[in-house]
């Protein structure tokens, strides 16, 4: 496909959803679905039928982010939402097109929890359905890879994702510039590159919204990095746990082979990338790199020593690039709108945003999006909502079973990929700096 | 691994047993190749649950803390490597919760008495 | 063919290695030992027993000998009080593991983890015994497997695998629970990939896999023929 057609795609999605006066959007994503969002969506789109309002489109989209009050509905853009919407408030949503917001059920969206954020990995989450690729082509979509191919060379693309100064999102850190040009200078007639989706800490679900809310940014992210690093084959290693994020990666291959942003001569060039699915069968230790490689190469999943590492023999001892879910997705905005940009964000040493999963004794439980060198106090305070039932805030367990516990007395501190000896190796876990 | 995932806990929190909570799951998860990972793992779940029911003694304390030690170093990948860090840290800004969980040395086992309260 | 040479120093000793080399090899060409449980020349090193970690300059991490490849410059120590010291903790590990009573086994005094026990000076043990209730397989005609000695060095799964190329064995379960298993856990004596070659056995460092016949003390094993058979593989290949 060349870009023309990509941005002719663009045009026509976007001249559709002009025509719409209204937009109900409804999260469907696991949360929100595990309390009732189907029926709501159903029920919304069944008055609004009803009510023969041509001119308003109903669809599912992404995580909205505040998953404790869920199934959330926002009408007409994130300003006016709904929280705790059920069948019954169907009819009060859809006479509000022309009798203005149901009090009743609204959520005040001009709290930290809204305000404090900075979207890029969930920009498109409550907007787009992430079924559907033409949403996610309207809202620049494919863009940074038709860009990259048709464009610029292997070597440039590495070298922007080096100048962005983006570190892995799983829990290591590591420069991942620094771990594409080390595939791209790997010497091998095959490459690999996997996406590590294989997420088992306790309390942590970013990846999983992610995939479910944005399937594409994903698969976008992985086709950049193989065009950077040589490779022409890719899989995505998930956990079955996840069977809502399967299910739409599964369908977003789908979607993108079809359109040829996938597979044989990408965008018509001598490009090509296929992407397969493995699923983890259970087992926590299957996110370690090496494991994971032994997992997808049909062994036992057992790590092996490194070195070497994977950058050099990995699967099937060839080069292998290896990203988490969340750092590939920031790949697409950053070929976007530059490294400039996005190492403008975030503090001097680790550049641009984080997810994170609240869970636990907090009030705003939910996945939040915040810059680097936020403090603790700010997200637990209040992006979360601070402590529920009066009691005081003690600690904040973070980065799962290999990170530590951060107490309270330290919530002044920001947050940035922790080089301080937190708890002698905390180097692997994202947290503040001691 | 460790990536974004937030707990946030409360004053009603025991900080023994959230570090016995995790390490249970990296016991339960140890894939059991290498040794430390897979024996250690093992060992300091039971330590922590012996202090937790309050059966514990200063010289457990010192063992649990040396354990900690081995297995961090010597483990083959960062699920050993790590298995010991919701420990450490819990270790070093809540000791005191382990502390006043523990019991006095019982005579048979004299070694480091004398430290027991240091 | 092109081989290159690296030069190295380990404890302070400079010495010369052709690249592809382990450090472990290298250490054992120069006379330094380094203590090894799951390594077996003549298998594929894992890097499991991590008895041979080692340390070298500029990695915060220990490495072990067994799987790591000597490069040009490296600074390798491989004895230190630090290490004993792990050294000795995973020795405990290992015996207080299992259900390991040298004086009913049949391996005592012939015994490689009694024997690195005596080398390491690994005379108590910190950590309690777990004493865990674990099964006797004597169902094959010959051999006799008895999970109460088994350190999961996993040279039998190996040894089947890479140089019979029968894969009898395999691991299952994981973490404290893990053990391994003929076939897809069936009894060994109704095994129907296993060759009875008796190469498990042999290559068993502890008194887990021994031939029936055997009393207390009495199951000497004998490994000098898996560098020949692993030569003979390799020019196969």
């Amino acid at each position: 496909m060349m870009r023309d057609v990509l941005l002719k795609t663009a045009e026509a999605e976007r001249a559709v959803k002009d025509e719409k006066k209204h937009s109900i959007r409804i999260c469907t994503a696991a949360s929100c679905l595990s309390c009732g969002a189907e029926k709501v969506r159903k029920a919304i789109a069944e008055k609004v039928k009803a009510a023969g309002r041509e001119d308003t489109a109903v669809a599912g989209v992404g995580c909205m982010g505040l998953c404790a009050k869920g199934p959330l509905v926002t009408v007409d853009g994130p300003e006016t939402m709904y929280a705790e919407v059920t069948e019954e408030d169907a009819a009060d949503i859809a006479a509000s097109l022309d009798n203005g917001p149901v009090e009743r059920i609204r959520c005040d969206t001009t709290t930290p929890f809204f305000q404090r954020q900075e979207k890029i990995v969930l920009e498109n989450c409550d907007r787009i359905n992430p079924e559907r690729i033409e949403d996610y082509i309207a809202a620049d979509g494919y863009l940074a890879l038709t860009t990259a191919v048709l464009e610029r060379q292997p070597f440039d693309i590495v070298d922007e994702i080096v100048r962005s100064g983006l570190r892995g999102r799983g829990g290591g850190g590591y420069p991942t510039g620094l771990k594409w040009s080390t595939v791209a200078k790997a010497p091998g007639p095959m490459k690999y590159v996997i996406c590590n989706a294989d997420e088992g800490d306790p309390g942590a679900f970013m990846d999983r919204s992610i995939l479910e809310c944005d399937p594409h940014r994903v698969l976008e992210g992985m086709a950049v990095a193989a065009y950077a690093v040589g490779a022409s084959e890719g899989y995505i290693y998930i956990r079955a746990e996840y069977p809502l994020a399967v299910k739409r990666l599964k369908l977003a291959i789908r979607q993108a082979e079809k359109m040829g942003l996938l597979g044989k001569n990408i965008a018509g060039t001598d490009f090509s990338f296929s992407i397969d699915i493995r699923l983890g069968a259970g087992a926590f230790v299957c996110g370690e790199e090496t494991a994971l490689i032994a997992s997808i190469e049909g062994q036992r999943g057992q790590p092996m020593p490194r070195p070497p590492y994977p950058a050099e023999s990995g699967l099937w001892d060839s080069p292998t690039l290896i990203n988490n879910v969340e750092t590939f997705a920031n790949i697409a905005p950053i070929i976007r709108k530059g490294a400039d940009w996005y190492a403008a964000i975030g503090t001097e040493t680790s550049k641009g945003t984080k997810v994170f999963a609240l869970a636990g004794r907090i009030n705003n439980t939910g996945l939040i999006e915040v810059p680097m060198g936020i403090t603790l106090r700010e997200i637990v305070y209040d992006i979360g909502g601070g402590i529920p039932d009066g009691k005081a805030f003690k600690a904040v367990q973070t980065g799962g079973p290999s990170g530590g516990c951060v107490p309270a007395s330290l919530a002044e501190t920001p947050i940035i990929r922790s080089t301080t000896n937190l708890c002698r190796s905390s180097d692997r876990s994202w947290g503040p700096a001691a | 691994m460790g990536s974004g995932g937030m707990i946030v806990l409360d004053e009603t929190s025991s900080m023994v047993d959230v570090a016995k909570y995790f390490m249970e799951f990296c016991k339960s998860e140890s894939c059991g190749k290498c040794v430390p990972c897979r024996v250690g793992t093992a060992h300091m779940y039971d330590l922590l649950d012996k202090i937790g029911r309050g059966e514990g003694t200063a010289r457990d304390l010192e063992r649990l803390e040396n354990l900690c030690d081995v297995v961090q170093a010597t483990s083959l990948c960062g699920l050993g490597q790590t298995a010991p860090n919701p420990v450490l840290s819990t270790l070093r800004f809540f000791r005191e919760e382990y502390e006043s969980k523990l019991v006095r040395e019982p005579d048979s086992e004299p070694a480091l008495a004398g430290e027991a309260s240091a | 063919m092109n081989v290159r040479i690296v030069t190295l120093s380990i404890d302070g000793r400079d010495v010369g290695a052709r690249e592809g080399q382990t450090i472990l090899e290298v250490a054992g060409e120069n006379g330094i030992e380094i203590p090894t449980m799951c390594n077996l020349t003549g298998l594929k090193p894992i890097g499991a027993c991590r008895l041979c970690v080692v340390e070298v300059a500029g990695s915060r991490k220990l490495l072990s000998a067994c799987t790591t490849g000597v490069t040009e410059g490296m600074q390798v120590t491989t004895d230190s009080e630090r290490l004993r010291n792990y050294r000795r903790t995973i020795l405990e590990f290992l015996f207080t593991e299992g259900n390991h009573t040298c004086a009913v086994c049949v391996s005592n005094g012939k015994c490689e983890l009694q024997e690195l026990a005596r080398k390491l000076g690994m005379n108590h043990v910190d950590v309690p015994y777990r004493y865990p209730r674990r099964d006797v397989d004597a169902t094959h005609p010959r051999f006799v497997l008895d999970h109460n000695r088994c350190i999961l060095c996993t040279r039998c799964v190996r040894v089947c695998d890479e140089i019979e190329g029968a894969h009898t064995w395999d691991v299952m379960g994981r973490g404290i629970d893990s053990k391994v298993i003929t076939d897809l856990h069936q009894p060994w004596g109704s095994s129907t990939s296993c060759t009875s070659c008796g190469k498990c056995v042999h290559v068993c460092p502890t008194g887990a896999l021994f031939e029936k016949g055997h009393s207390v003390a009495e199951m000497a094993k004998r490994r000098q023929f898996l560098p020949y058979l692993s030569t003979m593989r390799g020019a196969k290949e």
